[in-house]
């Protein structure tokens, strides 16, 4: 079924938190419940959407959701995957379905989610990734973009903000030939909803790594993090993909496919000086950076192409 | 019917695991618990226990995975020891803050630095803190009979806390004894299914293990610490049971051998009560009135129990496997405020032993008797004493 | 299915014996935190819901069109209670229907039609407490 906002259920599983306002991560949890429904049940670990979320006695998620340890993610919903089924008390639409940032996931969250995909475990899982430690207060994760400023990458003198590149979560993952990836973003909708069904509908590790622009960690009107999130795939610096695996695909290595292409008339600096976060950025850091884009076009260009 | 079977410590609490019937099994090996996990998958694997089994990446996620599955209403069970129990442990206040009824079997060894795989109980006895049950066996068929025990205390809605049962590292855990093992039948009649509210429900949805600020969160810590303050209601209650089914009555938060008339009494914990318990009734038999106190629980600490066995005492050693540097040994600590709660003034020293899997003998065991003698007399002793290890020795 | 405002907030013994509890309790709204609203200006709405669809806090709600003035498809109403303000619903909406006004222009502007039309609530919506 096509998901839109016509055919989307009203429900709004995800309501009453206290996210900023313009929260990127927020919209993502919303659509991702109403995609899944009812008789999702929802892990959460330490982070922005688990923070904002459940605070007794203000507890903003109308399914079933617990937050877990900061590592754990993956390993709770395992857990939780295999108890319902084991009581044989798992409906047949019940999705068990993690919510974790990109420092959740990429760094302290990274070898429980490795260890769930080797198991195959029944479970999708969902980064949404705000390219750094939001809910501490915006600090470097190994999913922060060269030449962002945090609190533990100061823009000062020697260096102008984070001095790594992000992480190749997404290939990272697909490396393991799991059933099924994807990249997603705010800044596209109708592709993340329909990547969502996708994913409900598939049995095994799923998992989904969605950008989500913040205003108050990325230095943009709260009214901005569309726009902001549309211009980072039409840059480049977001690629739209998916990775379908062998078993699904039926290709040896699996199935990339490119659902982005950056385009010619949107410019990496533009992107970048529309956030306080790149303002340190040298001309020379920009190059740098749309270096940096095309370089990861042109390996994901050759994976699509296998 | 039961059967009497030759089984190591491991595999008499693995039977016992088997017959109190977990949903979900999260396995990680780490010596000397491994031949738990390892005997709990060949059952799987025969169809004599149904349980999905998780061969987890880390005992982080061992004891991660058996809160998601408690959450989830079902029992959980995993096995871990010394490191593994220290790395999973921010878990274990997780566990039970969320009041998830899991049970862990721990077999107790040594913590690094320096490294070593051997038995003392350094492991457990620093995490007491974080609202676990705390028992510890001395034998196999305890252990056995612990596993069902466990559940059923554990998930009495009264408790709804984690149990951790504690072997001591290889003295128990692969040493072998004749073991009874109960049949099914028997277990199911004394451990029934797990219910609970605390759990996702499709019907009525559910928000769990959430954060409480400054305005709510002690009301959960009082709660927590009053559940498991009177959880002794529940496990003599429990205890009652197993022995009407089972013929063996298990005495509570204590065992008490020769305590009622005893001038001198060593305290300890696990399978060292063993050869507390030959020495003291060679003792006996030289005119000595020795007695042992062996602490069954350490969590909930049982303070009437231990003050009523050893307040007639002339001198009492606590004899232990761990030491909190720089103060004394962490029983040492308990056992001195359940006697002074009780105001008794009875004269308690430290013996500290066993470290690093270290054997204790029959003549150190002696020695302390011997000293508490010495001590009752007028003379000197120190606070804490390390056995084995000369005053001064090794600097 | 939507979280909703409960009236009181559970005693302790209610509570305190597990971290388990009824989801969707809620016991605050967010409107406090808000400079700005957005106001629908249903003449000029098409119901095409992309508003709806980008509201990070889920405060837009679809109105049917028998209920909404003067749209063929329907229109949206936003929940005050829980809107922080953030405006992307007016950065989406491609026809101009949102207009972001200040608390105060959008409470004066209320009174303002209230008093005129008598004591028919107009499209915004207020919870009695």
């Amino acid at each position: 079924m096509s998901l839109n906002a016509r055919t989307l259920p009203a429900d709004e599983y995800f309501f009453g938190h206290k996210a900023c306002a313009g929260c990127g991560a927020a919209l993502v949890v919303r659509h991702a419940l109403k995609v899944l429904g009812a008789h999702a049940v929802a892990a959460l670990p330490a982070g922005c959407m688990s923070a904002v979320g459940f605070n007794f006695p203000q507890l903003c998620f109308a399914n079933n959701a617990m937050i877990t340890p900061f590592a754990a993610t993956a390993a709770v919903l395992c857990g939780i995957e295999a108890g319902l089924r084991a009581q044989g008390r798992k409906p047949k639409d019940c999705t068990v379905v993690g919510f974790a940032g990109d420092g959740g996931t990429a760094d302290i969250g990274l070898q429980a989610l490795s260890g769930a995909i080797d198991r195959n475990d029944d479970i999708l899982y969902l980064c949404y990734d705000n390219e750094a430690y939001m809910n501490t207060g915006i600090q470097k994760s190994s999913l922060t973009p060269f030449g962002a400023k945090t609190t533990t990458t100061p823009a000062g003198e020697r260096a102008h903000g984070c001095l790594t590149e992000k992480k190749n979560l997404f290939e990272i993952v697909c490396a393991h030939d799991l059933p099924y990836a994807a990249t997603a973003s705010v800044g596209n909708l109708p592709d993340f909803l329909r990547k969502m069904e996708k994913a409900r509908d598939i049995h095994g590790t799923r998992f989904l790594h969605v950008m989500a622009p913040c205003p108050t960690g990325w230095g943009h009107a709260e009214s901005a993090t569309i726009d902001v999130a549309r211009e980072a795939i039409d840059c480049g610096l977001w690629y739209l993909a998916e990775y379908e695996g062998e078993a699904l695909s039926g290709e040896a290595g699996g199935r990339f496919t490119l659902n982005s292409r950056p385009k010619a008339a949107s410019s990496v600096e533009h992107y970048l000086r529309g956030q306080a976060r790149f303002k340190a950025l040298t001309e020379e850091e920009v190059d740098r950076v749309r270096e940096g884009r095309d370089a990861t076009w042109a390996r994901l260009e050759k994976l699509a192409a296998r | 019917m039961s059967e009497t079977r030759f089984l190591s410590g491991d595999e008499a609490f693995a039977e016992g695991v088997r017959l109190a019937r977990p949903q979900v099994i999260s396995a990680y090996p780490i010596t000397p618990q491994t031949v738990v996990v390892e005997r709990l998958s060949e059952m799987v694997e025969r169809g004599d226990l149904q349980a999905e089994y998780l061969h987890v990446e880390s005992e982080h996620t061992a004891l991660s995975a058996a809160i998601g599955a408690s959450a989830a209403g079902a029992r959980a069970f995993t096995a871990t020891s010394s490191q593994g129990l220290l790395y999973m442990a921010e878990c274990l206040t997780y566990a039970a803050g969320g009041r998830f009824p899991i049970v862990m079997m721990n077999a107790n060894r040594s913590t690094c630095l320096p490294w070593n795989i051997y038995g003392d109980q350094r492991d457990s006895l620093s995490l007491l803190d974080h609202g676990w049950i705390q028992a510890y066996a001395k034998d196999g068929q305890e252990a056995l009979d612990l596993a069902l025990m466990s559940y059923a205390v554990a998930e009495d809605p009264r408790v709804a806390l984690p149990f951790m049962v504690n072997l001591d590292g290889f003295s128990l855990t692969h040493t072998y004894d004749n073991v009874e093992v109960p049949d099914p039948q028997q277990a199911d009649a004394f451990l029934p299914a797990y219910k609970t509210d605390n759990r996702f429900d499709f019907e009525h949805p559910v928000n769990i293990a959430y954060s409480a600020g400054p305005a709510f969160n002690r009301y959960y810590k009082a709660r927590e610490h009053e559940d498991m303050a009177r959880a002794f209601d529940v496990i003599e209650q429990v205890e009652e049971r197993f022995a009407d089914l089972f013929g063996r009555r298990y005495t509570g938060g204590v065992e008490a051998r020769g305590c009622e008339d005893a001038d001198f009494i060593v305290v300890t914990l696990g399978t060292i009560a063993g050869l507390a318990e030959e020495v003291a009734a060679q003792l006996r038999d030289e005119g000595v009135r020795a007695g042992v106190l062996r602490i069954r629980y350490l969590r909930p600490l049982p303070f009437e129990d231990l003050a009523g066995a050893l307040s007639g005492a002339k001198a009492v050693g606590v004899l232990e496997k761990d030491i909190s540097f720089g103060a004394e040994g962490t029983v040492f600590t308990n056992v001195n405020s359940a006697l002074y709660r009780a105001g008794a003034r009875v004269p308690t020293r430290d013996f500290v032993g066993g470290l690093g899997g270290d054997d204790i003998s029959a003549d150190q065991m002696r020695r302390i008797f011997r000293a508490l003698e010495r001590l009752a007399a007028g003379e000197e002793l120190a606070q804490l004493t390390f056995l084995g290890v000369e005053e001064g020795e090794g600097r | 299915m939507i979280p909703t405002l409960r009236d009181a907030i559970p005693s302790p013994r209610e509570y305190a014996g597990s971290t388990c509890y009824e989801a969707g309790y809620l016991v605050e709204k967010n409107a406090g935190w808000r400079q700005v609203r957005p106001v629908v200006d249903t003449q000029a709405c098409t119901g095409c819901l992309q508003c709806y669809l980008y509201c990070p806090d889920g405060c837009i709600r679809k109105v049917d069109a028998a209920e909404g003035a003067g749209s063929r498809r329907g229109s949206v109403r936003v929940d005050y209670d829980f809107c922080k303000g953030c405006g992307i619903c007016a950065s989406v909406c491609k026809f101009a229907a949102l207009a972001i006004l200040s608390e105060k222009e959008a409470l004066r502007r209320e009174a303002a039609a209230t008093s005129a039309a008598g004591a028919t609530p107009s499209a915004t919506e207020r919870s009695p407490r």
